[in-house]
């Protein structure tokens, strides 16, 4: 398909309340004479608001699913819709331009990695407001939008700190404040943790479980099974196929209790 | 009583500098540098204990030692990117230490470039606009900034995957990205800590190769942290390190 069929696809209505929907996503990886699937036949609908954590071990697929999802990667057959409007318009990312893929990446997606990507040289207020400048926001707006998110996650105080002036956890949740920065519909979410100690980790799931609460919608992959309880669903991949889904909520005090 | 305090940082501060030795032809230097952590009340570890270096305009210097003996410190250090407990740091003569908020932006931007181990470019941009970043932020013009991104994507041999995503590139690539990030607002000295950590021999010697290149062809000044000393003796010279102090200094034959 070339660049003016993907520019005049036409949108499908989807359920206004739905954010995300991935359908039948296949993607393999060639080396040598072995292809290994890293997912194979996925199925997945995240609604708004919602928080769902896909659990597994390292291998089983799930940054090549969040990649996949954030439009950094792309399957080899199935389709990825988001909610581009929020009012139900569809979009299957196969579909866009590179230009609307783009769009959506940077500000339709919020993008949070278990080792922050942080610009080493840039302050905590310089990485948030990264986004914002590629999209052209303008810089009343930037200023206002950057200061209102480190307040509100509790770093007013450490603005202009470098990351390496930072702890991890606060590192996380600059990475966290910078993905919100655009207002996205959804926060996809890999591996938030996995730096981080019992402690910290907890303050961190805090934080999602607040934003969750504020209305966001959050997708987060991980291999600790304790926080993924906290989410509203749970689904586990296994090698590339989902093989089991079942309900969470379980309050962030009760995770470390048998 | 608060007066006194201040006449004695005062006094501390001139003596410092008066101490110092500058070498005119040093694009840096560092004076008895340390840094210590206090860990718990009365446990300290130093990570820096004392180190004095002297590094002059187009050298390409390695620092080598295992981990834990203060070599990403020293960098951090350098790089304004942390402060020391105590000593200096000069950068073309000026002590960092005593440069505003501003200025030291300033530093981190226009003076030195960086390159990290892990590459730590922006996922969901571009090579070209990974590259367009640190120039945005010095406010360098868009015209200007397509000419720097177009020049250093052809010295790091990327032009045609300019338009790639970070995830679309091997981890040699992903470097060579860095490095052309690092370079584009021209800066002094390019600072490497762990360039080759992530990467395979051959690909690590190929980013060896290009700084080598970079140092001889730009005249580039490099400082460039490793473990592995197969790397570190690519540099003209290497200090090793242990424990927070250079314990030995080797001129290599290159």
């Amino acid at each position: 398909m070339n660049k003016q069929q993907r520019a005049t696809a036409k949108a499908v209505r989807i359920d206004p309340d739905i954010v995300l929907i991935a359908e039948n996503l296949i993607k393999t990886y060639t080396t040598g004479n072995s292809t290994v699937a890293a997912l194979n036949n996925v199925n997945l609908t995240v609604k708004k608001g919602e928080f769902v954590a896909i659990v597994g071990p390292s291998g089983s697929g799930k940054t090549t699913l969040i990649n996949c999802l954030g439009a950094l990667d792309f399957p080899d057959s199935g389709k990825i819709i988001y909610n581009v409007d929020g009012k139900g318009m569809g979009l299957d990312l196969a579909m866009m331009t590179n230009k609307q893929q783009k769009k959506i990446r940077l500000s339709k997606i919020g993008l949070i990695f278990q080792f922050y990507n942080l610009f080493p040289i840039l302050t905590a207020f310089e990485n948030v407001e990264l986004p914002m400048i590629i999209d052209k926001k303008s810089p009343k707006e930037r200023e206002e939008r950057v200061k209102y998110l480190l307040k509100r996650i509790g770093l007013g105080e450490r603005m202009d700190h470098l990351p390496s002036q930072l702890s991890g956890g606060e590192q996380q949740r600059v990475t966290i404040s910078r993905a919100l920065v655009n207002k996205p519909l959804i926060i996809l979410a890999d591996e938030p943790t996995g730096e981080l100690d019992t402690e910290t980790t907890t303050n961190i799931i805090k934080i999602f479980l607040e934003l969750k609460n504020a209305g966001e919608s959050i997708l987060m992959v991980t291999h600790n099974k304790r926080i993924a309880k906290t989410a509203d669903r749970i689904i586990t991949l296994t090698d590339g196929v989902f093989t089991h889904e079942s309900k969470g909520g379980k309050p962030i005090e009760d995770i470390y209790k048998h | 009583m608060r007066k006194e305090k201040k006449e004695k940082k005062q006094e501390m501060a001139s003596q410092e500098t008066i101490d110092y030795e500058l070498d005119t032809n040093a694009v840096i230097q560092t004076f008895n540098l340390a840094k210590i952590y206090n860990i718990t009340e009365g446990v300290e570890i130093r990570a820096l204990n004392g180190v004095d270096i002297d590094i002059k305009k187009g050298e390409f210097v390695s620092v080598m030692g295992p981990s834990g003996s203060g070599k990403t410190t020293l960098l951090n250090m350098i790089g304004a990117l942390d402060n020391p407990t105590t000593g200096a740091v000069y950068i073309r003569g000026t002590n960092i230490a005593h440069m505003d908020d501003t200025q030291r932006t300033n530093l981190r931007l226009n003076e030195i470039g960086f390159i990290f181990q892990f590459y730590n470019l922006v996922p969901v941009l571009s090579a070209r606009e990974n590259i367009e970043l640190p120039m945005i932020f010095a406010g360098k013009a868009k015209e200007e900034r397509n000419r720097n991104v177009n020049k250093f994507l052809d010295i790091v041999s990327l032009s045609e995957k300019a338009d790639h995503l970070p995830s679309e590139l091997s981890g040699g690539e992903q470097q060579r990205v860095a490095i052309a990030r690092a370079l584009c607002n021209e800066p002094s000295i390019l600072i490497a800590d762990e360039p080759t950590g992530e990467l395979d021999t051959v690909k690590g010697m190929e980013i060896i190769r290009l700084l080598r290149e970079l140092n001889l062809e730009l005249n580039q000044t490099i400082l460039m942290v490793t473990h592995d000393p197969a790397v570190g003796t690519l540099a003209e010279r290497m200090l090793k390190m242990r424990d927070g102090k250079i314990i030995e200094t080797v001129i290599t034959k290159n």
